[in-house]
């Protein structure tokens, strides 16, 4: 930092400011605390947002379109080998996962990853949210219990779920049936099933539990009765297809879009028609020309009436920088970027993962890259009843294999890892 | 490398960015479900806000009475649209100055400006935004965007005889900021703001009429302190005087039903439900 001169600015300000020729020996040498504009980031970010299904389009996140989607349930790339046991559940409190979101993002230069899905799954409990912040900085020899958990999974062109060719419209089916998933929540396979009909499976106690509360008991009986008397399948009102449950969050679309797309050029509109009256100027294209005005008519504050005022800290400035970032588009949910070289968009300071944070992969042990993250827009579009006590996070950032290895794959699905950085204070 | 990286036959590409993800090869993008971007779209000032923090949701619900209850409870407010939303426009900004700073870089010297920007709605908020940016616009609006974030609300009293509307501060406050003190001293009406011009500014933003003001501190150029200024206005509320005698009622906290979010360390400041106070 040099010395702060007692300059007087005045004599550089000869044509007003969008015209100015700053002589660089005179002004104020200063140190920057966070430069937004300063990271020109040659790679491309791709956005993602919500958009809701209508019921006639439903068929376009089915899994054999191999769509990107927020809640509702997962349409499983692979429908058979879906994770199970304690990779379905809270690491904290035993209960089944939800849904969150699903991202198809394939890689040209791989060839086993010519399909390639990601899911993110959490648990509906903002005390498991909480503890999991804990869990997270763990080493994996620690055994971590995460409630946050991401898979992947990947196919070659050519596979035995789907044709080589795709899909052309709403009635083209997977070439095979999936596993049997859970009627209450849809999201797991249903190995246990229901002991009085044997008829209806569910992945977890809880979820039958909640079925039999539900409609299933009444059904369950009439099926029971039905077997008794030796009818069948004849008058026994059909157990609807599930999930039954109705706690999942709202299903929608996940659309992509270029962030280029959505820049805005700040002082002037393009669209606009020359004169540009007041209506089309910006804010602050406005405050400028007031600025301008006070200045002219000789209203000024010197550099020295501001000494004391100081720009914000370091964690305001990162806080604004994100709001200035995503301002551009404000409704976006999802920021995807795959490259070693990227990194996510932080709201603060504190919660960022250390630089040995991010573990490698489990399975091949290569590094894992920062792939996409779920930002705290996604909130409002779920639908909390209780906002108040719901879930909340700054942001998810998303950590996949580099090679996307198929290592873990062939198992069906590779756990990723997921970093969470809470809301900022 | 082109029949590779373009070649999916016809199936969507998703997120996925084609083998590169830099904008040096940006190739075919695919045919995966698009929004069709805004290209060149108008800035829309009153663009919908999508709040990003929990605090933000539950005011675009409604479920936050005023911003004076936010204060009560000590909330951090993060999103501008908060204050925006309770304040509307009645929020005047200004821009106080615009400043050219130079940054010694390995290329040479570096331009950016820092603005100055001061907001409030004459009658008990204000806030000051500084922000430094390659080009003046976004100064501006990252100034704007600080200056709203750090609204604080301030008090009003009388000097003398309760008539009229509130004028002046409450009491005399002092605050400190460094190693500068500004008092601020109750004046009676008519007499003005008694300030150097920019605590001048903010105290005007805050609708406070008639006061002295009185500094010390080591800095060359007595009279600034502009910063010691916002700390005695963050007192004007803290201050105990005998209108709030009455026995204190905790009301409930937006969360209060909620024990999770009341874990959190709060600072309950001493003085009633601002809404209870008598009207003066």
């Amino acid at each position: 930092m040099g010395n702060l001169k007692d300059v007087d600015d005045e004599a550089e300000f000869s044509n007003g400011i969008a015209d100015l020729h700053i002589d660089g020996s005179r002004g104020h040498t200063e140190a920057e605390a966070g430069d937004d504009d300063e990271e020109a980031e040659n790679l491309l970010v791709g956005l993602g947002f919500v958009q809701p299904v209508e019921d006639s389009e439903k068929w376009k996140v089915e899994r054999q379109h191999f769509p990107s989607k927020v809640g509702g349930c997962p349409a499983w790339l692979d429908p058979i080998n879906i994770p199970t046991g304690e990779q379905s559940t809270c690491g904290i409190c035993d209960s089944p996962l939800e849904f969150l979101l699903q991202v198809y993002a394939p890689i040209d230069d791989i060839d086993d990853a010519f399909h390639r899905s990601l899911f993110v799954f959490v648990c509906p409990n903002a005390s498991c949210l909480e503890q999991d912040r804990h869990h997270q900085s763990k080493k994996p020899e620690e055994n971590p219990r995460r409630c946050v958990k991401v898979f992947r999974s990947q196919l070659l062109r050519k596979n035995s779920y789907y044709s080589y060719t795709p899909p052309s419209g709403e009635d083209d089916l997977p070439i095979s049936e999936g596993a049997a998933l859970c009627t209450w929540c849809g999201i797991w396979k249903g190995h246990k099933a229901c002991a009085a009909c044997k008829q209806t499976k569910y992945c977890s106690r809880s979820h039958q539990v909640e079925h039999w509360r539900g409609s299933h008991a009444v059904y369950c009986r009439q099926v029971q009765a039905a077997r008794k008397e030796g009818k069948m399948d004849v008058n026994i009102p059909v157990c609807s297809p599930g999930p039954v449950s109705d706690k999942l969050w709202p299903e929608m679309e996940l659309v992509v879009d270029e962030e280029d797309n959505y820049e805005v050029d700040e002082l002037s509109d393009p669209n606009a028609n020359v004169p540009a009256s007041d209506k089309t100027k910006s804010k602050a294209q406005l405050l400028l020309e007031d600025y301008e005005r006070r200045r002219e008519a000789g209203e000024e504050f010197t550099a020295a009436d501001l000494e004391d005022v100081h720009e914000a800290s370091q964690d305001m400035q990162l806080w604004a920088a994100f709001l200035a970032k995503i301002g551009k588009a404000p409704d976006q949910v999802l920021r995807y970027c795959r490259s070693p070289a990227a990194k996510p968009l932080w709201l603060s300071l504190n919660g960022q993962p250390e630089n040995s944070g991010i573990p490698s992969c489990s399975h091949c042990g290569s590094r894992r890259i920062f792939e996409f993250q779920v930002l705290p827009q996604l909130l409002n579009f779920l639908d909390f009843k209780d906002e108040a006590n719901s879930l909340d996070w700054g942001t998810i950032a998303v950590y996949t294999c580099e090679r996307s290895c198929g290592e873990g794959v062939g198992k069906g699905y590779a756990e990723e890892f997921a970093w969470v950085q809470p809301p900022p204070e | 490398m082109a029949e590779r990286g373009g070649e999916r036959g016809g199936f969507g590409r998703g997120f996925g960015r084609g083998d590169r993800g830099d904008r040096g090869g940006r190739g075919d993008r695919g045919r995966g479900d698009r929004r069709g971007g805004r290209r060149g779209a108008k800035r829309d000032e009153e663009e919908k806000w999508v709040p990003v923090t929990k605090l933000g949701r539950l005011v675009k619900e409604g479920k936050i009475k005023s911003l004076e209850q936010i204060y009560l409870f000590s909330l951090p407010i993060k999103e501008h649209q908060i204050v925006e939303f309770f304040l509307g426009s009645a929020l005047k900004d200004e821009v106080m100055k615009i400043m050219p700073v130079q940054k010694q870089t390995r290329a040479g010297q570096r331009t950016r400006f820092k603005a100055f920007v001061v907001v409030g709605d004459n009658n008990g908020h204000v806030g000051l935004g500084v922000k430094c940016s390659k080009e003046v616009a976004t100064a501006i609006r990252g100034a704007i965007i600080l200056a709203k974030l750090s609204v604080i609300p301030v008090r009003r009293g009388y000097w003398g005889n309760k008539i009229g509307k509130p004028h002046t501060v409450p009491c005399k406050v002092t605050g400190k900021c460094g190693s500068v003190t500004v008092r601020l001293v109750p004046a009676p009406r008519g007499s003005g703001i008694v300030a150097a011009r920019v605590p001048k500014k903010v105290l005007q933003f805050a609708g406070i009429e008639d006061v002295f003001t009185s500094s010390r501190g080591s800095t060359k150029t007595l009279g600034n302190f502009v910063k010691a200024t916002f700390e005695c206005l963050l007192k004007t509320y803290g201050f105990l005087t005998p209108d709030l005698w009455r026995e204190t009622r905790f009301s409930k906290s937006p969360f209060q039903e909620f024990t999770d979010f009341l874990a959190k360390p709060h600072k309950i400041s001493v003085v009633e439900d601002v809404e209870k106070t008598p009207v003066y």
